[in-house]
C-alpha cells in the first residue's frame, strides 16, 4: 500500500498511547489506511496532527454504578461514556448494556460514530457509552433500578446541547424510558436529552423503519449512477430484524422483488417475492422471539435452506442486514459469479475486507454501512430537531428529510469516491467525506 | 511481565526473543528492538480476544449463539441486528 510507512508510524503511536486496546487499534487502523494517504496528498491537512487529535477522545467518563437487586443484594457495575468528538455538534451515540462492554470496545464504537454522524450532514458529534451490566435474567424492577443508578451518575455530563445518548444493544424503549424518567427527576427538565423515546413523549415517527428505508433510498441512487432502476430487480436480503424488515418493506413498495430473508438458522427463498402479509409476518416472527426463519417457510410453503446464507441465490442486489462479518470472501465470489449489480450494507460492517476488495476489483456497486445504513442515526438527528422545536413532524415529513439526507450522503460519496474511470469507490468516498467535515470544523475551531 | 507497558509488544522479535525476562518489570530499553509491521500486529492482537465458553463479543450471551449460521467463527462480533436475549 502507498504510504504504508506513514500509516504504520501513526499506528505505532496510537498503540503505545492506548496499550492493550486492540479493538480500538483495529478501528483506527481501518480509517487511517484511507485517511493518511488523503492527508499527505492534501496540504491543507498536513502538519496539524488531525488524525492524532481525532483518535483521542475529548473526554472519557468512567464511573461506578451501585444498585440493589431484588434479593436486596448490592451489585456493582461499571459505566462509561466516551465523548469522542464534538466539532460538528453535541456528542451523539448509543448506550450499550452488555457483559462484553469495556473501555476498549466503546472507544472503537465511539470512533466509528464520529465519521458516521459526520456523513449524515447533521450537526452531530460522536460518542458512545454503556455498561458491563447484562439485562439478561433481570426483572423489570431490577432494570429500572439499574437505569436510575446509571443516570444518577451520568446526568451531570449529558444534555440536549451537550451529549445526547440513544439506545443500542441491551438498551431499547423500556430502558430509554427509565433513563429519561430519572434524568427528568434529577434536573426538572423535559428536554431532548435522549433519542429513541416513546412516540407519545418526544420520539420520532419512522424511527424503527429508518435504517431499512435509508438503505433502499441509497441503493436506488447507486443503481441510477448506472442508468438502472429498482423496478423488477431481485433483491437478496439477510436477517429478519428491524433493518431487514424496513428494507424489505421499502424495496417491495418501490417495485423490487425481495426473494430471500435469513435468520440464525438459515434462509428462505421465495421466488414470488416477499410482500403484503408476508412482511407483517416478519414482525410477528420477531415478537414470537423464536429466532428461526424456518417459521416463515412453514407458514407460506416456500423453500427453506438450513445452515446456509442467501448469497448463493441468483439475484441482482444484495442487502446484508444481519451481522458484522457475515459476508465472507467465498460469499463475495458467489455474488460476483451470479452477476449481482449492487451490494448495499444494511448492517454495520457485514462484509469482510477481503469481500469488499473483491467487489471493488469486480467494479460492483458496493456501499459500506457507514453510508447506506446512516438512516437510523439520521432520524435520531431529526428527533433532536423535533424536540428542540417542541414540534413533532408527520411521518411524510420525516420520510422526506430522510430521503434528502440519504441523497446528500450519496452525493458526498461520489464527490470523494469517483475515480478517473468513472467507478465510484463508496468506501473511500464515505471515509473521506466523513473525515473532511470533521477535519475542516477542527481547523476552523483552532486546536481542539 | 508487564506486557502492555513493555516495548516488546511492538517488537517483531517478540515471539522468538530469548532475552525477555520473566520479571514483572516492563522492558523499556532494548538494543535488539525492531518495530513490527503495525498491520500484522493489529491482526494478531484482535485474535487474542477474551473468550467465554468459546464465544466473544456480543455472542457471549446471545441466545442464538449455538446454532447461529450468520456469524463467521473467526470474527469478534460488535454489531448484530439479530442479537437476541
Amino acid at each position: 500500500m502507498k504510504y504504508q510507512k506513514e500509516v504504520d508510524s501513526f499506528m505505532y503511536d496510537v498503540i503505545q498511547h492506548n496499550p492493550g486496546e486492540s479493538i480500538f487499534h483495529q478501528a483506527v487502523y481501518e480509517v487511517a489506511e484511507t485517511i493518511i494517504p488523503f492527508i499527505i496528498e492534501n496540504p491543507k491537512y498536513q502538519g496539524k496532527k488531525i488524525m492524532e487529535r481525532i483518535a483521542e477522545p475529548e473526554r472519557v467518563i468512567l464511573f461506578k454504578i451501585g444498585w440493589k437487586d431484588d434479593k436486596g443484594e448490592v451489585q456493582v457495575n461499571r459505566g462509561f461514556r466516551i465523548e469522542m468528538n464534538s466539532c460538528l455538534g453535541p456528542y451523539k451515540g448509543g448506550l450499550r448494556f452488555h457483559s462484553s462492554v469495556t473501555l476498549d470496545s466503546l472507544k472503537f464504537l465511539a470512533f466509528e460514530q464520529v465519521f458516521k454522524n459526520s456523513l449524515t450532514t447533521l450537526s452531530l458529534g460522536g460518542g458512545k457509552g454503556g455498561s458491563d451490566f447484562s439485562p439478561i435474567g433481570k426483572t423489570d424492577d431490577e432494570i429500572m433500578r439499574f437505569c436510575y443508578a446509571f443516570m444518577s451518575e451520568i446526568y451531570k455530563y449529558i444534555g440536549a446541547d451537550t451529549d445526547i445518548p440513544a439506545g443500542d444493544i441491551g438498551v431499547g424503549g423500556r430502558e430509554i424510558g427509565y433513563l429519561f424518567g430519572q434524568y427528568k427527576k434529577l434536573t426538572n427538565q423535559f428536554t431532548g436529552v435522549l433519542t429513541g423515546k416513546g412516540l407519545e413523549w418526544g420520539g420520532s415517527l419512522l424511527r424503527p423503519e429508518a435504517t431499512g428505508f435509508g438503505v433502499v433510498y441509497f441503493m436506488k441512487q447507486m443503481l441510477e449512477t448506472r442508468g438502472l432502476s429498482l423496478k423488477g430487480k431481485r433483491v437478496a436480503v439477510s436477517g429478519f430484524g428491524n433493518v431487514s424488515w424496513g428494507a424489505v418493506t421499502k424495496a417491495t413498495e418501490m417495485g423490487a422483488k425481495v426473494i430471500t430473508i435469513s435468520g440464525p438458522d438459515g434462509y428462505i427463498y421465495d421466488p414470488d417475492g416477499i410482500s403484503g402479509e408476508k412482511i407483517d409476518y416478519m414482525l410477528e416472527m420477531r415478537f414470537k422471539n423464536t429466532d428461526k426463519v424456518k417459521d416463515f417457510a412453514d407458514k407460506y410453503g416456500v423453500e427453506y435452506i438450513p445452515n446456509k446464507k442467501p448469497w448463493e441465490v441468483e439475484a441482482d442486489i444484495a442487502l446484508p442486514c444481519a451481522i458484522q462479518n457475515e459476508l465472507l470472501k467465498d460469499d463475495a465470489e458467489d455474488i460476483i459469479r451470479n452477476n449481482y449489480i449492487c451490494v448495499a450494507e444494511g448492517a454495520n460492517m457485514p462484509c469482510t475486507s477481503e469481500a469488499v476488495h473483491l467487489f471493488q476489483k469486480a467494479k460492483l456497486l458496493y456501499s459500506p454501512g457507514k453510508a447506506s445504513n446512516a438512516g437510523g442515526v439520521a432520524v435520531s438527528g431529526i428527533e433532536m430537531v423535533q424536540n428542540a422545536s417542541h414540534y413533532p413532524y408527520k411521518k411524510e415529513e420525516v420520510d422526506e428529510r430522510l430521503k434528502g439526507i440519504m441523497s446528500t450522503i450519496h452525493s458526498n460519496c461520489i464527490k470523494y469516491g469517483k475515480d478517473d474511470t468513472g467507478y465510484i469507490d463508496y468506501l473511500k468516498g464515505a471515509n473521506i467525506a466523513g473525515f473532511v467535515k470533521v477535519a475542516d470544523a477542527m481547523l476552523d475551531q483552532g486546536i481542539v | 511481565m508487564n506486557y502492555n507497558n513493555s516495548i516488546c509488544s511492538s517488537c517483531r522479535h517478540e515471539a522468538s526473543c530469548t532475552f525477555i525476562n520473566h520479571s514483572n518489570e516492563p522492558i523499556l530499553m532494548c538494543e535488539e528492538f525492531e518495530l513490527e509491521s503495525v498491520a500484522k500486529k493489529i491482526i494478531a492482537e484482535t485474535r487474542v480476544m477474551e473468550h467465554v465458553n468459546g464465544y466473544t463479543g456480543l455472542c457471549i450471551n446471545c441466545e442464538n449463539r449455538e446454532f447461529c449460521k450468520l456469524r463467521s467463527a473467526e470474527s469478534v462480533i460488535w454489531h448484530c441486528e439479530e442479537y437476541a436475549v
